[in-house]
């Protein structure tokens, strides 16, 4: 899946270039076209950006309800009752072996119980890798907020594990579920995470008081306004804002946000979320940070999961709101991500044109002059040498 | 300093061809590989020690219980069998727990036998594919501190990488893909034999052609035959919405007026009148096949034109494209046809059936010289896409089925999981196996690996159709403007 975002977010970088030199081309409009053009935008903005928010979200509930039914209350107890059984077998043979020693040998009744032990043992392993058996029925485990966390993991791909389908309905479900919710999340990322990339891009350049244009935005020939992305750094130097003065000769303004500052920001979102999380769950803070990371990255393990599903010692309404929370922290953190992949691409590439056009003109350089190198957007490497 | 300059400029040079190569494919993959070679060493490493520490710890617990069991029983003075089954019941829940905790938080693969290990180099290997391929299954996970924190470190240049190189390897197949489904699909549309009927063909369709496919784009081009390039870059900004196209390269001027000559020879009568231009999208995805297009068209038949068309206004192209309902037209035909010429300002034209036949036939004299040129922008419908990963995900599970035991819906579950890179880790290989362990891990890696680059593939192939489909469907709603691309 990310390799499908990030063709995406490859291909729309493209498109926003090629509708960057087009802008010139198009006609004035009249005031009924541009209420018309609002209008539409609007609509499109809503169905598009927001409407997908609230989409996904819906999708995620959606989702966590179907399962609960699915999993929690249609759901298969056979583990849970064979380890039940299993249980009362033992307690029944270890009252025996006590028994038998009328004496209550010490020693031979441990070796007994040892051996009775070990054998329990070897049932109930298989049961928990294999079946899934968790030492909870499924109509507890199953609660909204475990289901909602499930429905995340599926559509994000994260797929921890911890609760998985073990009826065939649930299977076939998850599969369905999956193939819809995938590419919407696709879309909720790509849109979210544009949206985002320009508010960063807009502070940051703000910030760094970069010669943009007072807003990260300029206005085109024909009047429309439009965010700037890195590629159309040296077009809009001569069209931007009156803000902008003498940018002209100007050979390199950053119109790129740095990757650190990108790896930055995830690390900071890492870094809080596992705070919290170790807050709450009593996990170390590498422990926390370590979930938050390989949540975000869409790995999942499945090893660390908020909320106890494994056995309840907090309160259950805590645990719920803890796992909510935690599902909307994942949701939020995928589009920063989204963002940031957005950002680092384009970076990368600025860099790698760069790169290669240094390379490209270094080989060069015998047949022609050395003023191609003034021209450059980045300083050549091969500076020193002349 | 010339010297050093020159120096420095081959070493540019090379340096630069070196990178060309690692970004190749094989250099990519070897790249993945020893990568993954590294993280197998380093994890083995540091998480071996623990499991085996892990392992011996189970005894202990055993023997815990045991003495909580003892505990219970001599406590009781007077032993009542059901006070003491409660309290032993108890008991062995709690030891149901700490077994549970052991699988699921310490990494505890279920047995005591400190020679068979999880962290193997072959156990390590399949946990660096799995986390780098963000599958992630979770039943191998790294326990210690060190491990965790070189997990972190490991996946940062680790997942761009094997993404880059699935998807590398990926869009070559598509690639191939495109090429050999035209080659047999043409093969197959083109096997009718009639070349009489063919040129009579193209002389009475041609005039039904040039009249629903010249607009005024091509009545310029054909007027300025003889030399003029003004009007060609006229129809460049007479195309609505945005650049189409941008002016041909100069030395193509010769060759534009041969195209038209071609037609000419073909078609006697060439009208020029008013009309929509046919359209053929530019479907395809923009990087990559641009530079494919690109050495495609220098190394065509240099009788043809090579008018560059730049694929950025997919939507247009794309919603004319599927305006017109007869598919599956012969899309490489008409492809090549737009190849040539410059793509419609009018998104809504229509393509008549005898066009597509004209284009068959057309098509077909050409055939030779001018077949691996053509593969770069080809559409592959999209059930055949969806139908390579469907017999793909039926196959692995017919196989893990029988490999691992699993009911086929079990491994249907499975595979759909692992490709799609949810990886829930309930079905894992090489789990349940107790010999040829490596075996199933090796089995499995190929698998997923060549799934997700399968993947990769059709979603290449199929996707210019998907959104323009869904693109159309927008439009018509009323959601999108009809030049504005407000959204992929």
């Amino acid at each position: 899946m990310q390799t499908a975002y990030a063709r995406m977010v490859y291909e729309r970088q493209v498109r926003e270039q090629r509708r960057g030199t087009a802008e010139g081309n198009r006609q004035t409009s009249t005031l009924k076209t541009i209420l018309k053009d609002a209008c539409r935008r609007l609509i499109a903005f809503l169905f598009t950006q927001v409407g997908v928010c609230g989409l996904v979200v819906a999708y995620n509930i959606l989702g966590a309800f179907a399962f609960r039914v699915i999993e929690g209350e249609m759901g298969d107890p056979r583990p849970e009752e064979s380890a039940s059984e299993l249980r009362e077998h033992m307690v029944h043979r270890l009252w025996n072996v006590t028994l038998r020693l009328n004496v209550l040998e010490e020693t031979q009744w441990r070796e007994e119980v040892v051996g009775a032990l070990q054998e329990y043992q070897e049932f109930v392993v298989p049961l928990v890798k294999t079946k899934g058996y968790r030492g909870v029925y499924p109509k507890e485990t199953w609660s909204f907020s475990a289901a909602l966390m499930y429905s995340l993991s599926v559509y994000t791909t994260i797929g921890y594990g911890n609760l998985a389908p073990r009826t065939e309905l649930g299977k076939i479900a998850t599969i369905l579920y999956a193939i819809v919710g995938m590419p919407l999340m696709l879309l909720y990322m790509s849109n979210v995470g544009e949206i985002l990339a320009n508010i960063f891009k807009f502070i940051y350049f703000r910030a760094c008081r970069c010669d943009i244009g007072s807003l990260g935005y300029y206005r085109t020939a024909s009047g429309t306004i439009r965010p700037v992305t890195a590629s159309q750094n040296l077009r809009v130097n001569g069209q931007a804002g009156s803000s902008v003065k003498g940018q002209t000769g100007d050979s390199s303004p950053r119109r790129t946000i740095p990757i650190t500052w990108c790896l930055l920001v995830i690390a900071i979102y890492v870094g809080v979320g596992g705070l919290i999380f170790a807050q709450w769950e009593r996990w170390s803070v590498l422990d926390a940070c370590y979930f938050s990371y390989i949540s975000l990255s869409t790995i999942g393990f499945g090893d660390l999961v908020p909320g106890k599903t494994v056995e309840g010692e907090n309160d259950d309404q805590e645990v719920e709101s803890q796992q909510i929370i935690c599902t909307v922290y994942l949701l939020v953190g995928s589009a920063l991500v989204a963002m940031c992949f957005n950002l680092m691409q384009e970076e990368t590439i600025e860099n790698l044109k760069a790169f290669w056009r240094n390379l490209g003109c270094l080989r060069k350089k015998k047949t022609r002059k050395i003023s191609v190198e003034d021209n450059l957007q980045r300083p050549s490497r091969y500076d020193a040498d002349g | 300093m010339r010297e050093e300059e020159n120096n420095c400029g081959n070493c540019g040079y090379y340096f630069k061809n070196i990178i060309k190569f690692l970004i190749s494919h094989i250099g990519l993959v070897s790249l993945v590989i020893g990568y993954t070679i590294i993280g197998a060493f380093t994890f083995e490493r540091l998480e071996s020690d623990h499991e085996i520490k892990v392992k011996q710890n189970m005894s202990s617990v055993r023997k815990d219980v045991t003495d909580d069991l003892w505990g219970i029983t001599d406590h009781m003075e007077v032993l009542n069998e059901s006070i003491w089954a409660a309290e032993v019941r108890q008991r062995l829940k709690d030891f149901e727990k700490s077994l549970i905790k052991a699988i699921k938080t310490d990494g505890w693969d279920g047995s005591e036998d400190t020679t068979k290990q999880q962290w193997t180099f072959a156990g390590a290997l399949f946990y660096s594919i799995i986390l780098i391929t963000t599958i992630g299954y979770g039943h191998i996970a790294p326990k210690t501190d060190w491990g965790k924190v070189i997990t972190i470190i490991y996946a940062i240049p680790g997942v761009p990488l094997m993404m880059l190189c699935l998807a590398n390897i990926g869009d070559g197949m598509a690639h191939s893909f495109r090429f050999l489904y035209w080659k047999v699909c043409c093969y197959a549309c083109t096997k009718r034999p009639k070349k009489k009927r063919r040129v009579r063909h193209m002389r009475g369709s041609s005039r039904r052609m040039y009249d629903d496919m010249v607009d005024t784009d091509m009545r310029g081009l054909q007027r300025n035959r003889p030399s003029d390039r003004s009007h060609q870059t006229r129809s460049s900004q007479n195309s609505k919405g945005s650049d189409h196209l941008t002016p041909p390269p100069k030395e193509d001027d010769g060759r534009v007026a041969v195209l038209f000559n071609k037609y000419a020879l073909e078609t006697e009568g060439l009208p020029a009148d008013n009309g929509h231009m046919v359209t053929e999208n530019d479907r395809d995805i923009e990087g990559r096949p641009e530079r494919e297009s690109k050495r495609s068209r220098r190394d065509e038949d240099p009788d043809l034109p090579v008018i560059h068309q730049p694929r950025g206004q997919r939507t247009i192209s794309g919603g004319g494209y599927l305006d017109s309902p007869q598919m599956p037209r012969s899309p490489r035909s008409s492809e090549r046809y737009s190849r040539h010429l410059p793509p419609p300002a009018d998104p809504r034209s229509r393509l008549s059936r005898l066009d597509e036949e004209y284009y068959d036939d057309y098509e077909d004299e050409y055939d030779e010289e001018e077949d691996e040129d053509f593969v770069g922008d080809k559409p592959v419908p999209i059930w055949l896409g969806v139908m390579l990963v469907v017999a793909y995900i039926l196959g692995g599970a017919a196989l893990f089925s029988g490999w691992e035991g699993w009911g086929f819906l079990d491994s249907i579950y499975f595979c759909f999981i692992t490709l799609t890179t949810i990886g829930f880790g309930d079905f894992v290989p090489s789990q349940n196996i107790n010999e040829d362990v490596e075996l199933s891990i090796a089995l499995c890696s190929i698998y997923l690996l060549f799934g997700i680059a399968l993947l990769a593939m059709s979603f290449n192939l199929v996707q210019e159709e998907v959104i323009n489909n869904i693109k159309t469907m927008a439009r018509r709603l009323g959601i999108l403007k009809e030049e504005e691309d407000e959204d992929d």
